[in-house]
């Protein structure tokens, strides 16, 4: 193990972690503030890819060059807002309509939402079925940092979530709505009683959440090249992994979370012979051993009963 | 009494035209009467069939021998049809596994989204017990219920630290560790390749595999199957009664409604908790044990994270915790998508749009759960 695969790896593990982390920020903002888990959170992820896909063949066919800056903010423009609107739309028709039922309804309810929205792709966008190419948004040499080599979208994907996460937190700490969210998450009856509108509020969250996660799906298509209607499912799982392994309603929790997850996986691939058919039982495993011993997760508040 | 058999003549008939008829428009025409009928009388006959509930309520016994002499018939009335003696036989053994499910996730609400696992461990355990080491299917059979009780439990340990939400984590998790398992120990499993070629259970020097011939009619060899899993299927539908009736069925749903409160009353969590994983993955094992010996053949792609969410599907549709509609939902959503078998990629699509639906529109489900009547007399010994 040399040191230029060392830090090559190093750049994989990171992009994927910061991946993962992106949705297991959506995951525990929704726990955190709605109280939900909503399973069709790796939908939105897919759909930022196909979003993505699709538009930039749209834009190509405008007579929009590859690779221009605008090309690339209207593409992120493009999965911000479908993002935005599949968060809009799960909150307004699944969601909220379940808000006096049971947990177990709700997360069942987003799970058959996610099962309707994937086989929707698969059966509805031509050739769905299978794996699709990711479009090359920015051409590039790849860098050389030290005799590894990073390509540079790794490098674009570990910036721009860095600019989303960093976003999402100035939001959050620093302006009103942020303010309300986190009132929200705190104490939801002295939210309401201080005027704060607790549905827009719920909208709101849902959709900061899938325009992360859509912008992760995003990031995905660039990384791997390859898309899939089925890839939101280990999207999903992965990302409600880290969040829970972060402590569920714990933002900065879930980012640790998902670093960790991704730099266990890929650290699982390269050192362990035959790892990468194992990959997904050690992470998983790791995350069933890290419940038992700490059920609220490494960072979560100590879980207790609401009566 | 006389109401109890017509009822269940009329429900068997229904089934039996479902069967028989073929043409789309037709089914949906079918479905759509049916649904405007159940619709009718949930809003217009609630006194009738309350009515009906209490006569059901306090002829058990007879009305379940009736209905089992009547799915007795059965093969004979489809005249042995080995399509639908399949899709029969499929639907029988997805019903068990709901049941089992139900008392997991209806009665105890103990989410579990890896029910296939226990399946796909009963159907290796049976596999692997008859292909590699020669031993009887009827040896087999029973020891893989037996392994998907360890295994339940064994599963049930981290639940009794995490709970809700953490809890379905875990339960996808466990699905596709044992998926993952199957796939990579190739030397036991067989790998992607699956265990091909696993010897048909022989009764009697009745090899299964051969047709059963009743002397005025020869079936195919499914009817063997058929008659397999039906008497399986009676004496869980009987163990899952009794359980759910009992003191333990009772603390199950007190655990569900409030653990709090439950554990304030004495209740011992740990152990209900272990117990209902434990009990409720017998029947999963159960199912994928007579899987393996009818089908011949496993792979580790059969047991995959969407029949789990197939299998909740159908508690979902028939109501959680209630025994018939876990029963109803597993017949009807098993010989449903058969129909619209030109229609099979939108298999999937379908169930996810029945879980929204159901939840949205129809909380309780199809059959919904009713809690119990307490008899006078019962009512004076407690």
């Amino acid at each position: 193990m040399t040191g230029a695969v060392l830090t090559q790896q190093f750049f994989n593990a990171l992009s994927l972690g910061v991946m993962y982390a992106l949705i297991a920020v959506g995951f525990t903002l929704f726990f955190g503030v709605i109280e939900v888990v909503n399973f069709a959170h790796g939908e939105v992820f897919m759909l930022g890819a196909f979003a993505a896909m699709i538009a930039s063949g749209v834009f190509v066919s405008c007579g929009l060059t590859q690779g221009s800056l605008l090309f690339i903010l209207l593409i992120l423009a493009v999965v911000i807002i479908i993002g935005a609107l599949f968060g809009a739309v799960l909150e307004k028709y699944i969601v909220s309509p379940m808000r006096d039922a049971p947990d177990i309804m709700t997360l069942l309810i987003t799970l058959g939402a996610s099962i309707v929205v994937r086989e929707a792709v698969m059966l509805f966008v031509p050739d769905g079925r299978n794996p699709q190419t990711f479009p090359v948004l920015v051409e590039m040499d790849t860098i050389h940092f030290g005799g590894a080599l990073v390509k540079p979208e790794t490098l674009l994907c570990i910036v721009l979530s860095i600019i989303m996460i960093a976003g999402m937190h100035r939001f959050i700490q620093n302006t009103t709505y942020g303010r309300y969210i986190r009132a929200t998450a705190q104490d939801r009856g002295a939210a309401m009683m201080m005027g704060i509108d607790v549905k827009k509020i719920f909208i709101f969250t849902l959709i900061i959440g899938s325009i992360l996660g859509s912008v992760a799906g995003l990031m995905n298509g660039m990384t791997y090249n390859i898309i899939k209607f089925n890839m939101g499912f280990a999207a999903s799982i992965k990302g409600f992994a880290a969040a829970v392994v972060g402590g569920l309603g714990n933002i900065y929790g879930a980012i640790i979370g998902g670093l960790l997850l991704g730099f266990m996986e890929i650290f699982t691939v390269s050192f362990i012979t035959d790892g990468s058919s194992y990959q997904d039982m050690i992470s998983f495993i790791i995350v069933i051993i890290c419940l038992v011993f700490r059920p609220a997760g490494l960072f979560g508040e100590k879980a207790y009963e609401k009566v | 009494m006389s109401q109890i058999f017509l009822s269940e003549i009329i429900l068997y008939v229904l089934f039996l035209a479902f069967i028989i008829i073929e043409e789309p428009p037709l089914v949906a025409a079918y479905i759509i009467a049916v649904a405007a009928a159940i619709f009718y009388l949930r809003r217009k006959k609630k006194d009738k069939l309350a009515e009906l509930e209490r006569l059901y309520a306090d002829n058990l016994p007879k009305a379940g021998l009736f209905m089992a002499v009547l799915a007795l018939a059965f093969p004979f009335l489809i005249g042995g049809d080995a399509y639908w003696m399949q899709v029969i036989n499929f639907a029988m053994m997805n019903a068990m596994m709901a049941l089992g499910l139900n008392l997991m996730t209806g009665r105890a609400g103990l989410i579990c989204l890896g029910y296939a696992a226990f399946e796909a461990i009963g159907a290796y355990t049976v596999g692997i017990l008859t292909l590699k080491m020669g031993i009887s299917f009827w040896v087999a059979f029973p020891l893989g219920g037996l392994f998907a009780f360890f295994v339940g439990i064994l599963l049930g340990l981290p639940a009794l630290r995490v709970k809700g939400h953490y809890l379905a984590l875990v339960t996808i998790a466990f699905g596709l560790i044992v998926q993952e398992i199957a796939l990579n120990a190739e030397s036991v499993t067989g790998g992607t390749n699956g265990l091909i070629d696993i010897p048909s259970p022989v009764l009697f020097s009745h090899d299964f595999a051969t047709s059963l011939d009743f002397g005025f009619i020869s079936m195919n060899y499914l009817a063997n199957f058929y008659y397999l899993i039906l008497a399986v299927l009676i004496i869980s539908v009987m163990a899952i009664y009794c359980l759910s009736n009992s003191f333990f069925g009772l603390s199950l749903n007190a655990m569900r409604d409030d653990q709090l409160a439950a554990q304030c009353y004495g209740m011992n969590l740990t152990r209900y908790k272990l117990y209902a994983f434990a009990i409720g993955a017998i029947f999963g094992g159960l199912a994928g044990g007579i899987y393996a010996g009818m089908i011949n053949f496993i792979a580790p792609e059969n047991f995959g994270y969407g029949l789990s969410i197939i299998i909740i599907s159908m508690i979902i549709l028939g109501g959680l915790d209630s025994i018939p509609g876990a029963i109803a939902g597993a017949l009807f959503l098993t010989v449903f998508p058969e129909k619209f078998r030109a229609f099979e990629d939108y298999r999937i699509f379908f169930y996810g749009l029945i879980i929204v639906f159901c939840l949205l529109f129809m909380r309780d489900g199809v059959l919904p759960f009713k809690y119990r009547i307490f008899k006078a007399k019962e009512a004076e010994k407690v």
